[in-house]
């Protein structure tokens, strides 16, 4: 069953997984970082749970970045594009 | 470095990675069956314990044994989440209890609805006076229900 979302509750994307694995960090190690349980990093990084602006803005200084790098109501753009100019087939 | 208090501890245990094959939505699910199964058995037998209270001690004992350990399971396969206190919670699991004990509020107040229409038509019917194990089982099941409830709604949701 997919999670559910309010109807009018708008997608929320990040770069949570990207900037974790940048960094070399487990869930866990960002969890303790930012004081929730491991779990939620995993259902903040799916999409399946929009965090709170608070916490929005700890992950964010975790990885010592604005929030709108790491969260953003548009998709980003992948990091072929962005290094090669290229579009993802869809 | 300050001592873990009891709720600490009690998160630590209930968060032990040893119980992750109880954390599968199926596995869940399944818990919540069985208790669902144990809690049936256990009204059933209250009905015979009138007749032969010596032959439906040893069943309900059993019962309830199975109960604890179901219960036990079903908690850590949530995590707590239904019992811990907020400071023990971050906000995703702080949401999810909310979401449950509302449902689990939803579900009881039907449950308690249909107990109460079951009254009335025992009334009705001029069946007469319900007997001990009517009684007993009138009152303590839904003080069980009442018991396990939140846990199982929280074990049942798709996100615990």
């Amino acid at each position: 069953m997919p999670p559910r979302k309010r109807s009018n509750e708008p997608q929320l994307y990040n770069r949570l997984t990207l900037l974790r694995t940048e960094r070399g960090m487990s869930r866990q190690e960002l969890a303790d970082a930012v004081g929730v349980h491991y779990q939620t990093i995993g259902y903040l990084e799916r999409g399946e749970y929009s965090p709170s602006a608070t916490l929005a803005l700890r992950l964010a200084a975790v990885f010592g970045l604005p929030m709108e790098a790491v969260f953003s109501l548009t998709p980003f753009r992948t990091l072929s594009e962005q290094v090669y100019g290229t579009q993802e087939s869809s | 470095m300050s001592t873990p208090t009891r709720t600490q501890r009690r998160a630590e245990r209930l968060d032990d990675p040893r119980f992750e094959r109880f954390r599968t939505l199926r596995a869940r699910r399944l818990l919540v069956a069985a208790l669902c199964g144990l809690l049936a058995v256990e009204g059933v037998l209250f009905l015979f314990i009138e007749a032969s209270p010596v032959a439906v001690l040893i069943p309900l004992s059993l019962v309830i044994v199975a109960f604890v350990f179901c219960l036990g399971a079903l908690k850590a396969s949530t995590r707590g989440i239904e019992e811990l206190p907020a400071d023990a919670l971050d906000e995703r699991q702080w949401q999810l209890r909310g979401e449950a004990y509302a449902r689990a509020y939803r579900i009881g107040f039907g449950l308690l609805v249909l107990e109460l229409a079951a009254v009335v038509a025992w009334r009705v019917a001029e069946w007469g006076t319900p007997g001990t194990g009517v009684l007993t089982a009138a009152l303590l099941l839904p003080f069980h229900v009442g018991l396990v409830l939140p846990t199982m709604v929280t074990a049942w949701s798709s996100r615990a």
